[in-house]
């Protein structure tokens, strides 16, 4: 049963994470179990759990400068690691044929607020319904 | 002295680079038979502006993985041993055409990915023996654009609002992260020569697949074929990647 839940987390993330870029949304696989979603779902994870991005350091001999330069390159850094990470996921999920469909933010905001097990159904739901709602987005 | 000693040696290994592996610049004079060498051209993208990259790995057949990495890190290799080599110095070049022999340790090496994507949905490989020289032809590297996708055209407008806003710059002017995929063909009449001194030694490459690790090369990912190689079905293998021996009619200097 753990094994569940530390499985499934990212799958949560997909929603949380979209939701930053201003667009949620979220994977659909008609039909698919439970087991073989939680599966996909980690696999992809850890896929993007892969991605590095190069640090950029600027050299100035100004400590103030420096201070800012490496602010907004910290900045720079985790806007181009979540980009790529968000692009590993979605080329996955879309390889192991699943449809990428947008979901309104009430939505989102409902099911976040739903206790954990009643949230994991209602995703699952999400990710395995044959009638699924919202408007297709591209991979 | 004694640190001396240690300093200097310490120095020799950094300058020898990894062991294992390594791109030739020309066709040596004697193959070592207990190395196994990979003959094979790179072509680019149409919109690629230079060379494009292979990088290519030892794999853990038994454990599914690159060997001493993810499910096969209780198998490392010996020390100072790399599990993976790229298309570095060139044998002949012609434009951004490149035709690569690289020497490695006999293995089953798989295509671990192209321009910084890892092939890590489905890739396939070549048991690389001893002595042998595989040819695995021409590798055909490209961007896999989504449908109705290609290349972002730069306007001057896109231009300064990236060199302002760097990654705050908005969708509209940054270019999507687009992964690379890789086809492999048969050489033609068109394709650089292969030299001489290594067509008797040639055997055709016997590609099996597919095969899937983790993220290692720390860029997007795809299957090797690209979305066109998916099937529809996670367990869709890899494009055909059948390689033909050249013959001496497709090329002829031979």
């Amino acid at each position: 049963m753990g094994r569940w839940w530390i499985c499934l987390a990212p799958a949560l993330t997909l929603a949380s994470t979209a939701a930053h870029a201003g667009e949620a949304y979220y994977f659909n696989k008609a039909g698919v179990t439970r087991e073989t979603y939680v599966a996909d779902v980690a696999e992809c994870a850890e896929l993007a759990g892969g991605v590095r991005v190069k640090s950029q350091y600027v050299y100035t001999p100004n400590l103030y400068a420096a201070a800012a330069a490496a602010f907004f390159s910290g900045l720079m850094e985790s806007s181009e690691r979540r980009q790529l990470k968000n692009a590993v996921e979605r080329t996955c999920m879309a390889d192991k044929g699943y449809r990428r469909l947008t979901i309104d933010k009430a939505a989102v905001k409902t099911i976040r607020g739903l206790d954990e097990k009643t949230r994991l159904d209602r995703m699952f739901d999400l990710a395995a319904t044959d009638a699924p709602i919202g408007k297709e987005l591209p991979e | 002295m004694k640190s001396r000693g240690t300093l200097l040696l310490t120095a020799a290994l950094l300058c020898a680079g990894p062991v294992g592996a390594k791109s030739l610049k020309s066709v040596p004079p004697q193959f070592d038979p207990n190395k196994a060498y990979v003959l094979v051209e790179l072509e680019p993208a149409e919109d690629s502006k230079g060379p494009a990259q292979l990088v290519f790995a030892r794999y853990d057949q038994a454990k599914a993985d690159v060997r001493g990495l993810g499910r096969a890190k209780d198998a490392p290799l010996p020390s100072g041993m790399t599990p993976r080599e790229s298309t570095g110095a060139a044998l002949v070049k012609a434009d951004a055409r490149r035709l690569y022999l690289l020497e490695v340790e006999p293995d089953f090496w798989i295509v671990e990915g192209a321009n910084g994507t890892a092939f890590s949905l489905g890739s396939a490989g070549v048991a690389l023996a001893p002595g042998t020289i595989t040819d695995l032809g021409v590798a055909v590297v490209a961007n896999d654009y989504l449908d109705g996708d290609g290349p972002q055209k730069m306007t001057a407008g896109k231009l300064a609002k990236l060199a302002l806003l760097g990654p705050f710059a908005g969708g509209g002017a940054k270019q999507k992260p687009t992964p690379a995929t890789v086809t492999f063909r048969p050489r033609t009449d068109g394709d650089l020569p292969v030299p001489d001194a290594l067509r008797s030694k040639i055997v055709p490459a016997s590609w099996s697949g597919p095969v899937k690790f983790g993220n290692y090369l720390g860029g997007l990912v795809n299957r090797m074929g690209g979305r066109k190689a998916r099937d529809g079905a996670a367990s869709a293998a890899p494009a055909p990647v059948a390689v033909e021996l050249p013959t001496a009619a497709s090329n002829p200097g031979s």
